[in-house]
């Protein structure tokens, strides 16, 4: 038979199921003829119900979710045997060979060929536009889409987080293809959609004839399949802006110069465009 | 386009439909592991990708929410190791015994301010108040409803520790809302949760 102590301390055991048969039916024995301990039980009983009709976990919040979703997505792609279709060194050999033929023969030879990371910063501008819900993250929050960027790629693309007037991010895309990396960005700029594809400067190419040099950064302006395409480097990373308005193609450079006074240098710019 | 299809979304859609259902809860653990919402946010994106990773070679748990659990709690020692100490899931801990507080009181109090929809706000902030070691014992029974021997895998503590931390924790939560409640005192440890709402 227990007493009084030892039975106050086996009532959470007993209320959690934790006893066995045997413990759990002297602990009842104990309460049918114990007025104080079966009073406690209750009591505690009625507690514990509380707590656990009441108690929640602490929600996740949206961002997490968001990041954890794309973050999955991102490691099923990393299993999976085909990659993004990013021209591997032979084939970007032979297209850009074909492009440059085809362009000798159609358009002449006061042309350029079109680099490789512009054709992709066009294709996947297209993808998106063709299938909108492509994207690994969705955002209007620009730090939710730079701090998902930040996780999923092995070079930080270094955005602005500062909000600019009528430029809304839509999300992004990660893209792999072996060691090579890319951001792609999609923002709405008033009813133009604009994409921007970052990547570390590496084995990058240019188009050599249209050139705009401005601050001390050559951009090259292309059109693409019926797209405006603006390509550039600086010391950190190429970029490519793709839209189907050039309006929007230099507006789109707000993106990196967003304030008033970056706005103000960069007219002479759009002037060269 | 990205267009890719087959084996691999399949699992993740499995995977998904089987462990995103614990998020909010793992979530919870994490704040409470690590103290704050940003490296919360870290450790549980780990834990998924970890837990995808093995998922995707070997597919034989059983229980997927405690061994999600498990797999954060270890994560969190191997990633947060000075971290990991302070909070100290594993050391041995001296026996407080602390007066038996009985609800009956606070059952009473309890009663208006649950008619008044605030018993969860107060719950949440005499959770946060208590010492991690009790918080976690008392989210893992009373808010994820696992068993003491679960509790005891988790952890990776004995059960006698979880027993003791668990009865710890009621008990000193019964007395943080008692105070609060019925003799409305915001002194200690009400006052530290009305500042501190971790």
């Amino acid at each position: 038979m227990y007493d009084c102590s030892s039975v106050m301390k086996m009532i959470d055991p007993h209320l959690d199921g934790e006893l066995d048969v045997k413990e759990s039916l002297r602990v009842q024995t104990h309460l049918q003829e114990c007025p104080y301990c079966r009073e406690n039980f209750v009591s505690e009983h009625a507690f514990q119900d509380l707590l656990r009709q009441n108690a929640s976990p602490t929600p996740a919040p949206e961002f997490a979710r968001q990041c954890l979703s794309a973050a999955l997505s991102r490691e099923a792609r990393r299993h999976r045997p085909a990659r993004v279709r990013w021209p591997s060194p032979p084939l970007f050999a032979a297209v850009g060979a074909a492009a440059a033929l085809l362009w000798f023969v159609f358009v002449g030879f006061f042309s350029a060929p079109i680099p490789g990371l512009v054709q992709l910063a066009v294709d996947q501008h297209r993808a998106y536009l063709n299938h909108p819900d492509s994207l690994d993250v969705t955002s209007d929050d620009i730090r939710v889409v730079a701090a998902w960027l930040k996780r999923a790629l092995d070079f930080h693309p270094g955005l602005s987080v500062e909000p600019v007037a009528n430029l809304r991010v839509v999300g992004a895309r990660a893209l792999a293809d072996g060691d090579r990396r890319a951001a792609q960005l999609v923002y709405r700029l008033g009813n133009d959609t604009v994409s921007l594809l970052i990547t570390p400067p590496q084995n990058v190419r240019f188009s050599s004839r249209n050139v705009i040099a401005f601050k001390n950064i050559l951009f090259h302006p292309a059109d693409v399949d019926g797209y405006h395409t603006l390509q550039w480097s600086d010391n950190r990373h190429t970029y490519v802006l793709v839209s189907d308005q050039s309006k929007a193609v230099y507006e789109g450079c707000v993106i990196c110069h967003s304030s008033s006074q970056s706005r103000d240098t960069t007219a002479g710019f759009q002037e060269g465009i | 386009m990205l267009g890719f299809g087959g084996r691999e979304d399949v699992q993740k859609a499995e995977f998904e439909d089987l462990t995103l259902r614990y998020l909010d809860s793992l979530y919870g653990f994490a704040v409470v592991l690590t103290g704050n919402s940003d490296d919360a946010h870290d450790l549980v994106q780990d834990a998924y990708l970890r837990a995808y990773r093995f998922y995707h070679r070997y597919q034989q748990v059983t229980n997927y929410k405690a061994w999600l659990f498990t797999l954060t709690k270890n994560l969190f020692i191997n990633r947060y190791h000075q971290r990991a100490r302070e909070v100290s899931l594993t050391e041995l801990e001296v026996e407080i015994d602390d007066p038996y507080e009985s609800p009956k009181e606070l059952l009473v109090a309890a009663h208006g301010r649950h008619e008044k929809g605030v018993f969860q706000h107060d719950f949440r902030w005499a959770m946060a108040a208590l010492p991690e070691k009790l918080r976690l014992a008392v989210l893992l029974k009373d808010i994820e409803g696992f068993d003491y021997k679960e509790i005891a895998e988790i952890m990776g503590c004995p059960l006698g520790t979880v027993m003791s931390r668990l009865s710890r924790g009621r008990n000193l939560l019964k007395k943080s809302l008692k105070d609060y409640w019925v003799t409305g005192s915001l002194s200690e440890p009400a006052h530290r949760m009305r500042k501190d709402p971790s």
